[in-house]
This record gives structure tokens, sequence and C-alpha cells, in this order.
């Protein structure tokens, strides 16, 4: 990691070379994808969406320098609602450890499968609903959505004194629209589904691929420059579930319309070792409907077994990943 | 029997002798000692000298005497004519005094040479011209205030204001810039006057001409820009346009130019204010404690005077610099009628696209604009007038961050116009007293778009605005000048917006910079109306022959806000609008006191009020029922003479507002309460300015505050600083005329830092991806000090009769790296500073005629 400080400027002729007019512009050289060490990179409930007050599975990505799995050591779920004056994604309150009895977060048993029974009034703490108002006061303003017109149960994963923030999507009544627009919200709405990544491909330079897997490694070239593609199903419109990008309908609260839309995924990159070009792609739809998110991964240039993991994430907070190991031979 | 006088004459009409200049203005006095004949009605049928003062005395006394009455004589009970020996005495008095004496010179300037053959012309239309030695005298003038008019053919015209006191000569001096010298040719008729803090007359001033103004290096001879030189007003960041003075709101100083409130000074990036310098007369910033005339602001107060159209000949310029171009013309448009029309349009973003990279340009936005005024004048008769004035602004700003990376993809767009037209009427009587009537219209439009990732923010305001100001001033009696008018403004908006409550951050918000917006969106169409008719009254009194200026005034101003929606949109349902009205009284008093001639000391107090913002007005983002927020100032100084050149000014100052918009703290607040009025702030500290005014050619200042501006954003908690809060604000600036066409002029800042929230950790959100800052208290730290030299040179030429001005204005001549901001890394565990810009030389040039 560190940080490059250059100034870009090209000097032009004449009058107005005189104007040298540049920026110094922070560079950040850290690597957010390199794993140096063990870190919570992906949070993910099952299913992915729910009623408030019904139960989830918490699972997490934990990303380790030895490529080992690894486990999340302490969960909880945030009860407590951030003011408007805050403008993080969830209270600040929630960020310490919870205490044993806390009104503001409830630690959860880690051991596997996690079990999270979603508070009752979910939707009234992170949702469209509004709190009961107290005699005499009108009553309180709902969360706002997200850009796909969800809401989330804050979920906090710990593997540290630092927690990773997750969510869990609550199914909750649409709020704010005429009761014909309700119906036809519900009548059309589907809930999320995690994507579910299918392979996780290298493809060399010279156009072969091969599949990826934890358990097995494949050989590679040290130094060799690989494009890895995670791909995800290809979404019948009319399933009621998929791993793929979903159709979905959201209510514009400023037309006052109801759209719809597909997920969009992205399919973040993790490894060992080893460079990415970007620390992100985009899933684009293929040929045959499936979709694809590629990047150039850089392998070491020294024998070493690297890991690799991709997570797809979409829109709709719901993730899956897929993990893969290179060994470089000496 | 002999007759008998029964009843001696009395004296009934006396009539007093003419005394005679000559003996007058000798100092002597005298008795004369006359036969008077009465006659039987009591006339006086004839005088003789018995005991002669001098023949002029002699005349004088038996002049008087033959209009004297008496009752008649009696003799025996029977009027009767009779003669009589009468004294008459000649006593030397000192006459009460009834007129003033004003007396000066008029001088050069540069230079200080005297000036002959100078008109200087009062208001009654009396006239002198200075003798050989520049020197001139009205000796026997009416006490009052008068307008002194000063003119050459080949000068400058200047005029002013004196108070001649009976029984007083005041004695003035005057100085007048000289016409061009063949080689050397100095034109600029323009002046611009800088006052701060105001009070409605005499008030604490400081004045600039603009052909200082422009000289002053930094300023790219943009006139109005000499504003943020001046003390009181913080350092603006690199790049921005914002005017923070006294620890006030950038939004909380109202700007007007001739009248026509407009909401900015300077266009985006801070290169460049809205109104071309050929027409900029005069600019008054007023830091706090202005009189009633103003209100619905609780920062400080800009005043833009442009002039008037020139009525001798045709006049313009055309300007060239990296920056923009620019022209103006102005004069005489047939009988009765001016003009002036300037027009401005940057071309900055396409030279830096030429000759920087793509990524400068993401970091710096930057700013593309235009502006255009113009005025068209029609002289009723003399002083008065009316005209129609027309402005208009545009300013645009985008950027993009193109990534393959969909978490690194960013793109802001900001739009900002606005255009007002007037028409203004007014005439000024020959008893000095005046009115202006100014109604006017205006349109403002603002749009931020902006993508941050996948979450959207747009917010975009258009109002419809009108207003009148009327105003009368005159006289109440000898002492005292009353004000009274009536300010009316009207703003209907139309605002739609959507995206995160916390996008854009608002004051005082915990945030840092690049810190990504929330992706809990919303949107909201709201229609609102704020509305206000302020009738004003003040009254300048001068008191102990003037020394003591006493000025008192009040504003009623009744505040009403309408919006149309006071819930959310909640289906179908119709929405119900919400109404509020505040009728407040906003006393005003300003003091002035004359110690000496080299010393006066001030002060003023006043409560202002302001309403809410029109985007703060939103059933989802703000709150329809936002109330009035209020604030008091008080300030008190001195200012010291400390030679004819020399001046030092200081004011000490407070302030407090309450009432201000402030995010609602409660974890479920109510709904449409996303914001409430509980803010509270306060500034205090004090303003020093040490000013060597123009002489031999050298000009300069040097202005330092010392200030502590605070906030706290609910009852109870303790104050925290201003986001816009700087300890130290020091300018240091001089300008110097080398001859020959060579001006140099040189400006240095230094500034405190502004106020960051710091970063003490940081944590992983999963779902979206990214880290989140953990913060510490808000505004504990702050950026590094700022200092910058800036210098600029100047040559000009002749040619014929016009003039060509080339100029390179170098800012940061030592390329020094000040930090403007704070960069963070993604995951927030490394940070480094962006810097503001590096050396940069600005060359243009200007041609005038």
């Amino acid at each position: 990691m560190g940080v490059r400080l250059f100034c870009r400027f090209r000097a032009g002729p004449g009058l107005l070379a005189a104007l040298a007019a540049c920026g110094c512009v922070p560079d950040f050289l850290d690597d957010t994808t390199h794993v140096a060490s063990a870190r919570v990179v992906a949070v993910r409930s099952t299913p992915a969406e729910a009623h408030e007050g019904d139960a989830v599975t918490l699972d997490g990505l934990v990303a380790a320098p030895d490529g080992a799995p690894a486990a999340v050591v302490g969960w909880s779920l945030c009860l407590d609602r951030k003011p408007l004056s805050e403008l993080g994604p969830v209270s600040t309150r929630c960020l310490q450890s919870p205490s044993p009895g806390s009104d503001i977060a409830e630690a959860l048993d880690p051991t596997p499968p996690v079990t999270a029974k979603l508070p009752s009034d979910a939707c009234e703490l992170f949702g469209p609903e509004r709190p009961e108002p107290k005699p005499g006061e009108p009553s309180g303003r709902p969360v706002d959505p997200d850009v796909t017109g969800g809401f989330y149960q804050p979920v906090l994963a710990w593997i540290g004194a630092t927690p990773v923030l997750g969510g869990v999507r609550l199914e909750c009544p649409l709020t704010g629209a005429s009761p014909d627009a309700t119906r036809d919200f519900n009548a059309r709405y589907n809930p999320n589904t995690n994507p579910a990544p299918v392979a996780l491909e290298a493809v060399h330079a010279d156009g072969t691929s091969e599949v990826l897997s934890d358990g097995a490694p494949h050989a590679f070239t040290a130094g060799e420059s690989v494009e890895l593609r995670a791909t995800l199903p290809a979404c019948d419109p009319a399933a009621a579930a998929c791993g793929g990008a979903e159709n979905y309908v959201v209510y514009d609260a400023l037309d006052q319309t109801i759209v719809t839309q597909t997920e969009s995924i992205v399919v973040s990159w993790y490894a060992t070792d080893g460079d990415f070009s970007e620390p992100r792609s985009q899933a684009l739809a293929e040929d045959d409907g499936s979709l694809a998110a590629g990047v150039t991964w850089t392998l070491p240039g020294r024998s070493v077994t690297a890991t690799v993991w991709a997570v797809a994430r979409d829109d709709r907070g719901g993730a899956g990943w897929l993990a893969g190991a290179a060994d470089i031979p000496p | 029997m002999k007759p008998r006088l029964t009843r001696p004459p009395a004296l009934v009409t006396f009539v007093e002798a003419d005394y005679p200049e000559s003996e007058k203005a000798a100092g002597r006095a005298a008795a004369v000692v006359l036969r008077i004949g009465i006659g039987a009605d009591g006339t006086v049928t004839d005088v003789a000298v018995l005991e002669s003062a001098g023949a002029a005395f002699d005349a004088a006394a038996v002049a008087a005497a033959k209009r004297f009455v008496f009752t008649p004589a009696e003799v025996d009970g029977k009027p009767a004519p009779i003669r009589i020996a009468y004294r008459y005495e000649f006593v030397l008095k000192p006459a009460a005094p009834t007129t003033g004496i004003l007396t000066g010179v008029v001088r050069a300037r540069p230079g200080g040479e005297p000036l002959a053959g100078v008109t200087v012309a009062l208001d009654d239309g009396t006239s002198v011209v200075t003798d050989a030695t520049g020197h001139f005298t009205f000796p026997d003038l009416t006490p009052g205030r008068r307008r002194v008019l000063l003119s050459r053919s080949d000068l400058k015209g200047l005029q002013t204001e004196e108070e001649i006191v009976a029984g007083e000569k005041l004695e003035a001096t005057y100085e007048i810039e000289q016409a061009p010298v063949e080689d050397e040719g100095e034109h600029d008729d323009l002046e611009i006057v800088v006052v701060a803090p105001k009070l409605v007359k005499q008030t604490v001033s400081t004045k600039v001409e603009a052909a200082e103004g422009r000289r002053v290096a930094g300023t790219q001879g943009d006139v109005l820009k000499i504003v943020e030189n001046l003390p009181g007003v913080a350092r603006a960041t690199a790049g921005s346009s914002q005017i923070v003075v006294w620890g006030a709101a950038p939004e909380d100083t109202r700007v007007y130019v001739d009248g026509l409130r407009v909401p900015l000074l300077y266009h985006f990036g801070g290169l460049r204010s809205v109104v071309h310098t050929d027409l900029v007369n005069s600019v008054e910033l007023v830091p706090g404690g202005y009189g009633a005339a103003y209100g619905r602001g609780l920062g400080g107060l800009i005043v833009v005077e442009t002039r008037d159209p020139p009525k001798d000949r045709l006049h313009g310029s055309v300007q060239v610099d990296v920056i923009d171009a620019s022209a103006a013309v102005q004069g005489p448009a047939g009988a009765g009628w001016s003009f002036a029309v300037a027009a401005r349009h940057s071309h900055l973003d396409s030279v830096l696209d030429a000759f920087t990279s793509k990524d400068f340009q993401e970091f710096f936005q930057i700013p593309h604009y235009y502006d255009a005024q113009a005025r068209l004048r029609r002289e009723l008769r003399p002083n008065e007038f009316v005209e129609i004035l027309g402005l208009l602004s545009s300013d645009s700003v985008s950027r993009t961050v193109e990534s393959s990376d969909p978490n690194g993809q960013k793109s802001e767009t900001k739009d900002q116009r606005f255009q007002r037209v007037g028409l203004r009427y007014k005439r000024v009587l020959k008893d000095g007293s005046s009115a202006e009537v100014l109604p006017w219209i205006g349109w403002d439009h603002s749009d931020l778009t902006s993508r941050f990732g996948s979450v959207p923010t747009s917010l975009a305001l258009d109002s419809n605005i009108f207003g009148l100001r009327a105003t009368y001033s005159g006289k109440l009696g000898d002492a005292a000048v009353a004000t009274v008018g009536l300010d009316l403004e009207g703003t209907n908006t139309t605002a739609v917006r959507s995206g995160s409550t916390s996008s854009p951050p608002r004051e005082g918000d915990a945030h840092v910079f690049g810190q990504p917006p929330s992706d809990q969106i919303n949107g909201d169409r709201w229609q609102s109306f704020i509305g206000s008719a302020a009738p004003f009254v003040q009254v300048d009194l001068g008191l102990f022959s003037d020394a003591l200026h006493v000025v008192p005034g009040v504003r009623f101003d009744p505040l009403f806000v309408s919006v149309a929606r006071r819930l959310p949109q909640d289906g179908n349902n119709p929405g119900v609008g919400a109404y509020s009205a505040d009728l407040g009284v906003e006393p005003r008093v300003s003091l002035r006191y004359r110690l000496s001639k080299r010393a006066t000391l001030k002060a003023a107090y006043g409560e202002y009020r302001q309403p809410p913002q029109p985007e703060d007005l939103s059933a989802v983002f703000g709150n329809p029922l936002l109330g009035v927020a209020s604030g008091k100032h008080v300030l008190g100084g001195g200012e010291f003479a400390l030679s004819p050149t020399i001046g030092v000014e200081t004011t000490v100052f407070y302030t407090h507002s309450k009432g201000l918009a402030a995010r609602n703290p409660l974890p479920s607040p109510l709904v449409a309460e996303a914001l409430l009025d509980i803010g509270e702030g306060r500034s205090y500290g004090a303003q020093f300015l040490i000013r060597r005014n123009l002489a031999n050619g050298f000009f300069g200042w040097v202005a330092y505050t010392l200030l502590r501006a605070e906030r706290r954003d609910q009852p109870g908690t303790p104050f925290r600083l201003f986001d816009f809060d700087q300890t130290h604000v020091l300018t240091a600036l001089a300008a110097y005329q080398l001859g020959k066409g060579f001006d140099v002029s040189a400006r240095f800042r230094y500034a405190t830092g502004y106020p960051r929230t710091p970063v003490i950790g940081s944590y992983f959100d999963a779902r979206r991806d990214l880290y989140e800052p953990e913060l510490g208290p808000k505004n504990s730290t702050r950026l590094p000090d700022f200092w910058q030299l800036d210098v600029r040179f100047a040559k000009r030429f002749n040619i014929g009769t016009t003039e060509l001005e080339t100029y390179l204005d170098v800012q940061n001549v030592t390329d020094r790296q000040n930090p403007e901001e704070i960069a963070y890394s993604p995951d927030y565990t490394q940070k480094r500073y962006i810097d503001g810009l590096p050396i940069l030389p600005v060359i243009g040039a200007r041609w005038g005629f």
C-alpha cells in the first residue's frame, strides 16, 4: 500500500504556454482485493429477503491469506435506528460489541448454521412503516428505501474488533402508494434470491480455459495474466427465483409509478496473491442469456498457491460466491 | 403764559443704521449727536448733525433717524412739533453667525500637486474655480448638507457631500485622478467604494479606486474580487465561489446589484464576478450591523452599484485572458438617453481541455459561465431619470469519473442561472431629498445532478421572483435626515429532488470528502412561496455640531411562507398545504462619534431575520414548517488617521443566531421533520485594517481578522466549530506604479485551515462493497494553514486615443502546495491532502477606448 502524488499537465505553445496549471492528485495505491489478513468480504442471508419476524440463516465469507476456510466468530443484529444526522448506513452505536440484554444490538449464537430471528417490528425500525405514534403526536418518519425499493435489517459480523456490516432485505408492505398501485405491486413483486455463480473460469491468452475450484488447484505459469470469468445463470423472467439477474418491480415515489427493473450484479474479486485489473466487474449478459463478469488477474512471479474469490452481489442485497485455487509450481 | 411740555415724544420705531462697511472693517465705533425735528404727528421732519463722527457715520445716522417714528410730543396737552437732541451710538459687535465657510484645495492623485481651474459646484447652483494653488472658497454658505461636484474637462468627475455648520469653516482636501498622460497614459474613470461595516451615514469606510482594485494581484482585473481581500471575509477554498463574512453561512449574506437581489456575486470557481468591471461603480461590504433598509439575511450585506452611463461619448473595452473574454460598451444614445451593455463568456474549460489531462479536471471542476448586463437610462430632467436594468448569469460545471469499476463511476453536474429585470425611477430634489422606486422581477434556476456508483442525486429549483424597493430620504430639520421605504420581495419556487437525505451534505454534517452518500433514497416535488413586504424607517441624527451621529431605525418584516404539500405524497391523496406567518420587528441602531479630526468611535446593534431556504421546505427532505431564523449583531470600534494617507480601522463584533435549520437528531423523527429549526450559531472576533491610500503611485493595506465561529445543532449540546471557521485571516497587498505605464502589485494571504471531522477508523459494508468511515468529534481537526503569494505585472500602451493594457497575473508564485481538502484511501486507512492550484500564470490583455 502507498500513495502516489503526481501532477498531470501538458504545456502548450505560444501565449498559453504559461498556463502550467495542474492539480496534485493523491492516487492511493492500496489494494482492497489483496487478502493480507483474514477478513469478512461478504455476508449472506438465506433466504435473501424475508418478512419481519422470520428466521434467516446467516453466513459470511472469510477470506484468509492461507486460503483456508474460516468462520465468522461473532454475529449481531442491530436494533438501533440511526438518526438522520448520522450519514452512515448504520447507527454508530451498533458498531460496538453488543452487551448482553442490550436494546441496541442482539448478539447471535455464532455456531453454524447461524440463525437470526428478524425483529417483529423490523419494518418500523428499518422499513417503510411509520413508528407507532406517541399519544397526541403524529406518526414518525419512515426509513427511505434504497434504489431498488429495499429496506434492510442491519447485521454485523465480527472476526476482530471492527465489525463488517451486512443486511437482510426486508419484505415490507408498500407504503405511500395508491391501493391500486399497491395491489399491482404486490402481485408482481418477486422477493430476492441470492446470486448463485455457477462457474469460475480462468481463460489463458491462447483462449484455452479451465474451471477453478478451491479443492484442486490448477497449475499456472508464474507472472501469467489470465482472464477470470465468473458466470451466473440465465433467468426466466417468469421464474419466481433465480440465481442470476432477476426482474423485480420498484415503486417510484416521485412519479408514483411501478417500474420493472432487472437486477444489476457486480462481482468483486479477492485473492491471496496476484493483481487484478479492477477490484470489481459488472456482470454482463451473454448471448445465451447468462451473465459473465471478467477481470484480468496477473499471477505472482513466484511459486505459490494462490486462492481467488469471486463474490457476486446483486443490487437487492443478495450475495453468492465461488473460490478457486491456482498453483504456480517452482 | 409760556408754553409747557406736558408729554415728551417717545421713540416707537427705531431703525438701526447701516454700519458703514469702511468703518466696520477698520473696527471703529462712534457716536453722532443729531437734532431731530418731530412733527405734530410724530414723524421726523428734519435731521441735522450737531456732533459729527465722520461723514460715513453721520450719513448713516441721519438716514436711520429720518425713518424713526415717535409718539407726538404734547405742549400744554396738545400735539405739537418739537426738536430733540439724539445721540446715535455705533457699537461694533460681532454678528451671530448664520452661514458657514467651505474652503479647501484640490490636488492631483497620484502626486498631490495642486490643480487649478477645477470647477467646484454646489447643489444650489453656485460654483467657484480653483486658483493657481488649487484653492477655493465658498465664504457664505447656508448650513446643512451640501453636495459638492468637482469637475474639469480633463479630469474624472468627483462628487461628495459636506456638512456646512454655521459659523464654522470646513477645510477640505480633494484628490482627483488626472487624465492620461501621453506616454504613460493612465485612464480609469471607475471608482470603487468599499465600506465596512457600514452605518447609514458617515460610516466606517475604506475607499478603493477601481484602478486600484483592478491592479491588485490575484483579482485578474476584476474589481469586485477585491471583496475577498477585506477584513472580516474568510478565505474561500480554491475553486469555491462562496463568500463567508464574520462566520455567517454563505447563503446568509445577501448580494444586491443596483437594488436587485442576486443569488451569487462570483461565478463558479470564484474566478470572476457576475458583473463586468467596466460597469461597476462601487461595492459595499457590510459584514454586520447594517441599517433597516435591508433584511432577510443573518449574515453580511454586499451592495454593488453600477456606474451611470456616460453622456460625453462612447466608451468601451475588450478583454481577453486565459479565463474568459468580455466586452463592454456604454455612452449616449440620443437626446436624454444613455446606455451601458457588457457581456462575458468563459473559455477556461476549452483552454484546460487543450493543455491539461482529463485527470486534472476530475478533481478540479472547471466552470463554464457567461453573464451580461444592460442599462438604458432616460433623463427626464436634471436629477430625475428612469432606467431599465437587466442582469443575467449562467454557470455550469460538470465532471465525470469513468471507471470499469461500477463503484468507481462518479459524475456530477451543477447549473445555476439567474436573470433580473428592473425599472428604476429616481428623483433628487433641490433640498437634497430623494425618492427612488425600483420594481423588479427575476428568475433563478439551480440544478444539481450527481451519481456516485449506483446512487443518484438530483435537486432542481426554479424560482420566479418579484420585488419592489421604494425609498424616500429627506431632511427632518437641520440635524436629522429620515429615510422611509418599503422592501418587498416574493419568491415562488418549484422544486424537485431525489436521492439521499444525506446528499448533498449540510453544514455540520459529520462526513469526509469523498464519502459515498447513503443509498437510501427518496423523492419529492414541492412548491413554496416566501414573501415579505417590509416597511422600514431610519433617522440620521447629527448631534453636538455633527460630532455624534445616531441612526436609529426599525424594520417591520412580515414573512409569509406557504408550501403546497405539508406531508409527503401518500398515494393519490391530494396534498394539503401549509402556511405560516411571522411578523417581526427588527430594531437597528448605529452610532458614530468624532472624537477629533483623527479619531472616530463607532458602534452598531441590529436584529435580523431570515426565512427558510426553499430547498429546505420539502416534506420528505426537510420541513415545510421550518420557522424563521433570527440573529443579532453587536459591533464597536474606531477609526484613526495616522497621517493624511494612512488610516487604521478596528472593529470588534459579536453575532448570535438561532432557529437555524439542522438535521433532526431523533432516531425516529416525525413525518415531514427531517429538519428542525433548532440550530444555533455565534461568532465573535475583531478585525483590523491598516491602509495606505494611493499617493506617489503606491497604495496597499493589511487586513487581519481574528474570529471564532461556532454552531450547535440542537439545544443543550456544546458548541462546535462552524464548517467555515477560520481563526486567522491575514491579507497584505501593495501596488506600485513604476512609471512609463508599468505597474506591479503583490498580495500575500495567510489563513487558518478550515475545520474537518477526523476519521478514527472504518468498517466494511459488505452489502454495498465499500468501506465506511468511523468519525471523531465534528470539526475537531483542521486542514493545515494556508499561505500564498500572488504578483501582477501590467504594461499599458496608448494607441491613438485608445489604450491597450497587457498583464500577467501569477497566483502562488512560490508554487506552495496548500492543502485544500483531505482525501482518504478506499478503506480510510490512509489520508493525503489535495493541494490547491500550483503556480498559475494568467496572461491577458484589455483594450479600451
